[in-house]
């Protein structure tokens, strides 16, 4: 606690006036003239009280005796341990500008249009768990200088030769960067942190402990080496651009520099150091069910983001509502076919179906890139140990994705070729020349279409038994099941009307059961398990560690 | 079985079926909300970051050249 010169009063820093305020006498002070004993004594630690949860135990540093009774981080009620400790002094904070209502605001605009996330978050009681938090971050500060030596290229090409004209461009370069800012904290996901990014490196001050008064601050537990080389890298694109300019121009200008980043590094010289940074994020947990999902403010520019889970109801009571709105227009269409109601409607209910399973083909594919958490650099980093490195050579990443699209790219020629084979019947060509009939689709092309649906589902089903907590989940295989009595009643008897009435019912109960699937998964992606279950100590350590998949 | 009643169990089902996928639909788009454009996600590196990079006496030198006959199948080699 800091208190105040004049009445001993606690003093906690105001958002609007910028200063310490006494809650007692309302005196205000700068936050540079205000320290505790200590402060001064030891210039890289300064001395704060840590609060541990027992719960998920998150740890998180707070002046204020507030912090006891409530973790930020799993949303629960309980008494948290305290501790006075000794933490590493950040070298910057960028101070909150936005105060609780403007946050609160700013939230409440993106949770209009997210009309399927839980009711409870437009509470106004909820939203006030609101919290001023203080997000480890690091800055990083690059610096270039040097003469440098590169090699240029430039190419001619006729119609029967090439000719290369090769060169050695010598210079001097000088480059600062100052503000390449990623997060620091391992709780706090790259994502979420983007999403809210940028901040404006030009409002940091110099760390003072006194800012921290009525605030809390999580523990940087993220390396500076994890984001150093997307640093480095993007100081040495700059510093490639500069020198590609300022030497491809006049009679050179058809040159080109051809240089790697190990090489740029080399050559200019490019040094990367980290310093710590605090940024002000309004934040709460919002449990749902057993994990908690993030609901994120910008201290600094109010802007919001958030994975919202799906409500279940709300989900029920859309799909009720759109189905009665929709019910006028599809009795309509199904009216037109008064003599083959049935098939015309087997024949849509297979193009649905089949649309959803492209859907659910699609959206598993994204969501296991999104579960490996392989584009969490400061996770990745913490399971394995090895710096994630996105590459970014063009050639590199187009090889890359279209080895990853081989399955997609042989489903799509299935599906084109279907489609190809059923023109001359869609449009009777073949009989009696009426155009468009539905209702007159082939054999051939339903049966096509029925094994096109079962060999998506059983892809989209092997990619999300990769998943993790997948064993939870079995629509796509109730849905294959489903699709296979399909099959076998097109195979058996495909003119009868009543089972093509049932078959439209099973391929509809089938497509929704994988649809629903990956509501389950999404809300699976957008809350997470506490992430501070590493930091517990004793049994709790190896229990938690074997259950926690990061 | 009366042709009113398969019109309404067809006319069901098919709403059913697109009620559903639309729905899905837009809590998707709905529930992510504060992502990134694809314009931000290429300011996202510089936004916010302060730099001064110049690159002065610069002298280019011809090292060498190749020419040959352009290769049948039109791509380019450098030797």
């Amino acid at each position: 606690m800091f208190a105040c010169k004049n009445c001993g009063g606690n003093i906690i820093y105001d958002i609007k006036s910028k200063k310490l305020v006494c809650k007692k006498c309302s005196s205000s002070f700068a936050p540079e003239s205000v320290t505790k004993e200590n402060d001064s004594v030891d210039y890289d630690y300064f001395e704060t009280t840590v609060f541990t949860c027992p719960q998920c135990g998150a740890e998180i540093m707070c002046e204020d005796n507030e912090a006891s009774s409530f973790c930020t981080y799993c949303a629960s009620s309980t008494v948290l341990t305290s501790r006075i400790s000794k933490e590493k002094k950040p070298d910057y904070i960028i101070p909150f500008e936005k105060t609780k209502e403007e946050c609160i605001g700013e939230f409440k605009k993106i949770t209009k249009r997210a009309i399927f996330a839980p009711s409870e978050l437009k509470d106004s009681k909820i939203l006030d768990q609101f919290k001023a938090i203080y997000v480890p971050y690091w800055f990083y500060e690059v610096n270039q200088e040097g003469l440098f030596k590169v090699s240029g290229a430039e190419i001619h090409k006729t119609a029967d030769f090439v000719t290369s004209y090769y060169f050695d461009v010598n210079g001097y370069i000088k480059g600062e960067f100052e503000g390449i800012c990623r997060d620091a904290s391992y709780s706090f996901s790259d994502d979420l942190g983007e999403r809210i990014a940028p901040f404006f490196t030009e409002g940091k001050k110099k760390f003072y402990p006194s800012y921290l008064s009525g605030f809390y601050a999580d523990i940087s537990d993220v390396d500076s080496i994890v984001y150093e080389h997307e640093a480095e890298e993007l100081a040495n694109d700059v510093a490639r651009e500069v020198v590609s300019n300022a030497s491809c121009k006049g009679e050179y200008k058809n040159m080109k520099i051809y240089l790697s980043n190990d090489e740029a590094t080399e050559q200019f010289n490019t040094a990367v150091s980290a310093k710590r940074a605090l940024f002000p994020i309004w934040f709460m947990s919002f449990k749902n069910e057993k994990k908690v999902a993030y609901m994120t403010v910008n201290g600094q520019t109010g802007k919001a983001a958030s994975d919202f889970p799906i409500s279940k109801r709300k989900f029920a009571i859309g799909i009720l509502l759109l189905t009665l709105l929709f019910l006028p227009i599809t009795w309509l269409i199904v009216s037109l076919f008064p003599q083959r109601t049935a098939f015309a409607t087997l024949d849509a209910a297979l193009l649905l179906s089949c649309a959803s399973y492209i859907i659910y083909y699609v959206q598993m594919k994204i969501l296991q890139i999104k579960d490996s958490g392989s584009e969490d650099a400061g996770r990745f980093y913490q399971k394995t140990k090895v710096v994630y490195i996105k590459n970014k050579d063009k050639n590199e990443l187009l090889k890359q994705y279209i080895r990853q699209s081989i399955i997609d790219i042989v489903m799509g020629v299935f599906y084109v070729g279907m489609i190809l084979w059923e023109v001359p019947f869609i449009l009777n060509i073949s009989s009696q020349g009426k155009l468009f009939s539905i209702g007159a689709m082939s054999g051939v092309f339903r049966v096509f279409l029925i094994v096109g649906n079962l060999i998506l589902a059983a892809i989209g089903f092997i990619r999300a038994g990769k998943l993790k907590n997948s064993a939870k989940y079995y629509g796509a295989l109730l849905g294959g099941i489903l699709m296979a009595a399909v099959l076998g009643i097109e195979l058996i008897n495909a003119q009868s009307a009543i089972l093509s009435i049932i078959s439209s019912v099973l391929l509809c109960a089938g497509a929704f059961l994988t649809i629903f699937d990956l509501v389950l998964y999404h809300n699976e992606l957008t809350t997470r398990k506490p992430a501070h279950l590493k930091r517990r100590g004793g049994d709790a350590i190896a229990e938690d560690i074997n259950n926690f998949d990061m | 079985m009366p042709k009113i009643l398969i019109i309404l169990i067809c006319s069901l089902i098919l709403a059913f079926f697109a009620a559903f996928i639309t729905c899905y639909f837009l809590a998707k788009i709905t529930s992510l909300p504060g992502k990134k454009s694809e314009a931000e996600e290429d300011e996202f590196n510089l936004f916010g970051v302060k730099y001064d990079c110049v690159a002065k006496n610069i002298e280019v030198k011809n090292k060498s050249y190749s020419s040959h006959e352009r290769p049948k199948d039109d791509k380019t080699r450098i030797y």
